[in-house]
């Protein structure tokens, strides 16, 4: 078999076209978005959003309801139930959320494993199956992808400055915790989008791990965002060949590509400090490193 | 049936059996762990790498089982890969604290699942892994356990005082010359330790709930630290062995509802505590 043929023979199957067309879809979102969860040091809240929408999914498995509508509905509730967590409940912050996150799924877990041999499902809801992308999922994918896109062209400015200085940006007037909610929204909105194609607990990587990289090698935000998204729908179709040829959670593949681009861009970028700088910097204390 | 009757169909009955014997020996040991480790957890922000550790568990179980080696041994070898890669990454420019752990521990993860598939891993291991399998805990794995749990009480007992110092006044601990880096390492080793034990019960993905959660709410209601160890160890220890018990009469994975457990009281006690917020508004 040629390199042509590994790469032309599975275009002729609806289902492999479908799951290129999704990742490309999610990796421009993603990849985009990804850049501003970066920048706001968010990576934690995405990841938490991941877990906390698993009830939804395992109630719209179980009942057979929409998955984007069910889904959508527990991530938005728990985004802004966690940006509610961060701003009142300051005494507990990564702790609270660690917290409730590990409930939400817990929830999710204890609804599943009463039914029998949940494994399969499990795995589905966590790790992804492009190869199960049916055409609502891609059009319910699409409406989001371009919804969160539209969001972010519209509220550029002002969701740049809070990412880059919340307190400049609320210094003159902007509505920061609004916007938060927006940004947590959107997260919310990507990381649905993602659920049937990357899983639960990996569709985060799609949003952190292609704009770390972006920002070794771009200096500004528009720039960063068009290398994470392409970084971003690159990884994505690593992953559905993947998920083909050689029959690997697709989410899996996906998130390793990505992480192995991550590892060029660190390798390759051009504005690397040595370690020894870095050291003496901590050694002198950096306030983020001392404990409250 | 008399309640007395009752009372011991639903506590003495399940302990003929040996896997609830060792099932309860083993949450008892995690919750120690857990009370002695998650103080420090909580107070020097580790949650999020905590959360990194007990993931990275995941990769090196599929590795253990594909080659036969020990299991333990495997989970702590990826613990101390973890921690290398985490720190190697936090060196470098432009790449965030927060997306270091981040980047590692989802791709540590994404590396287990695509293991599964190459090397055909029975799935019943890997939901064993994911959501922790604390009946099937056989007698070596409970020396294992013990060993780690006995190891980690050991040290932060011989190491108490410049422990706490570290976590409660980083610029002294430095100033008084002691070796802050190492003791870092050496309570990220504790972490990962525990969380090898954590995985076992509840799971990769709810670990970190079990090294946070009984700490964060002890820390609600006390404030010295060897009360807060004292009690994070009994809410933690506590839910293991109520979990088990509503495990043994209501089919449900044991690990969501230990976990489930520690959110209610987690939440109740935000609410309810001496500074809940219930109790800040009525006063406020």
């Amino acid at each position: 078999m040629t390199a042509a043929d590994l790469l032309l023979a599975p275009l002729q199957f609806d289902l492999t076209r479908r799951a290129l067309i999704e990742l490309t879809v999610l990796g421009v979102a993603c990849g985009a978005l990804g850049v501003l969860v970066v920048l706001r040091g968010l990576s934690f809240i995405g990841d938490a959003l991941g877990h906390c929408v698993v009830p939804g999914v395992v109630a719209a498995h179980l009942l057979g309801a929409p998955l984007a509508l069910w889904g959508g509905a527990t991530a938005l509730l728990s985004a802004w139930g966690m940006a509610f967590l961060v701003r009142r409940l300051r005494l507990a912050g990564d702790p609270a959320i660690a917290i409730v996150f590990s409930g939400a799924f817990a929830l999710g877990l204890a609804m599943i494993s009463g039914t029998r041999s949940y494994y399969g499902d499990l795995a589905e809801i966590l790790f992804g199956n492009v190869l199960a992308v049916d055409v609502r999922d891609l059009t319910s994918s699409t409406l989001i992808a371009a919804f969160v896109l539209l969001a972010l062209a519209a509220l550029y400015r002002p969701i740049v400055f809070v990412c880059f200085d919340p307190v400049g940006a609320r210094a003159v007037g902007l509505p920061v915790d609004v916007l938060d909610l927006v940004l947590y929204g959107l997260i919310a909105l990507a990381v649905v989008a993602g659920l049937t194609a990357v899983g639960a607990l990996l569709v985060t990587a799609l949003l952190i791990v292609p704009a770390a990289a972006a920002r070794l090698l771009a200096r500004t935000v528009v720039g960063q965002m068009v290398v994470s998204s392409a970084l971003a729908l690159l990884a994505g179709w690593v992953g559905v060949y993947a998920s083909y040829d050689l029959n690997v959670a697709s989410g899996g593949a996906i998130v390793l590509a990505a992480v192995a681009f991550f590892g060029v861009a660190l390798a390759a970028s051009p504005r690397r400090r040595s370690l020894a700088r870095r050291a003496a910097l901590a050694a002198a204390g950096r306030p983020s490193e001392s404990p409250a | 049936m008399t309640p007395v009757e009752a009372l011991r169909a639903a506590l003495v009955d399940p302990l003929a059996y040996a896997f609830m014997r060792n099932g309860l020996l083993e949450v008892v040991l995690l919750g120690v762990a857990c009370g002695l480790v998650g103080v420090f957890v909580v107070h020097q922000r580790l949650t999020f790498f905590g959360h990194a550790l007990s993931h990275t568990v995941f990769p090196a179980l599929v590795v253990a089982t594909a080659l036969r080696v020990d299991l333990t041994l495997a989970a702590l070898v990826g613990t101390a890969a973890t921690i290398g890669l985490v720190l190697a990454l936090r060196a470098q420019r432009d790449v965030g604290d927060d997306s270091a752990v981040g980047i590692v521990f989802i791709g540590l993860l994404a590396l287990g699942v695509v293991l599964i598939g190459l090397l055909r891993i029975r799935s019943q291991l890997v939901a064993d892994v994911l959501v922790g399998d604390v009946l099937g805990v056989s007698a070596a794995d409970l020396t294992a356990s013990a060993g780690l749990v006995v190891l980690v009480g050991s040290l932060v007992l011989a190491l108490y005082r410049p422990l706490v110092l570290v976590a409660f006044d980083r610029g002294s601990a430095r100033a008084i010359g002691l070796p802050v880096f190492a003791l870092d390492l050496l309570l990220l080793g504790l972490v990962a330790a525990t969380a090898t034990v954590g995985v076992r019960v509840v799971g990769v993905v709810l670990t970190v709930a079990v090294l946070v959660a009984p700490a964060a709410t002890a820390l609600l209601w006390v404030r010295r630290v060897p009360s807060a160890m004292a009690l994070a160890t009994a809410i933690a220890a506590g839910a293991g062995v109520l979990g088990l018990y509503l495990t043994y009469h209501v089919p449900i994975a044991p690990g969501s509802v230990l976990v489930l457990l520690l959110t209610v009281a987690f939440v109740a006690s935000a609410l309810l505590g001496p500074r809940g917020i219930l109790r800040r508004r009525r006063a406020g």
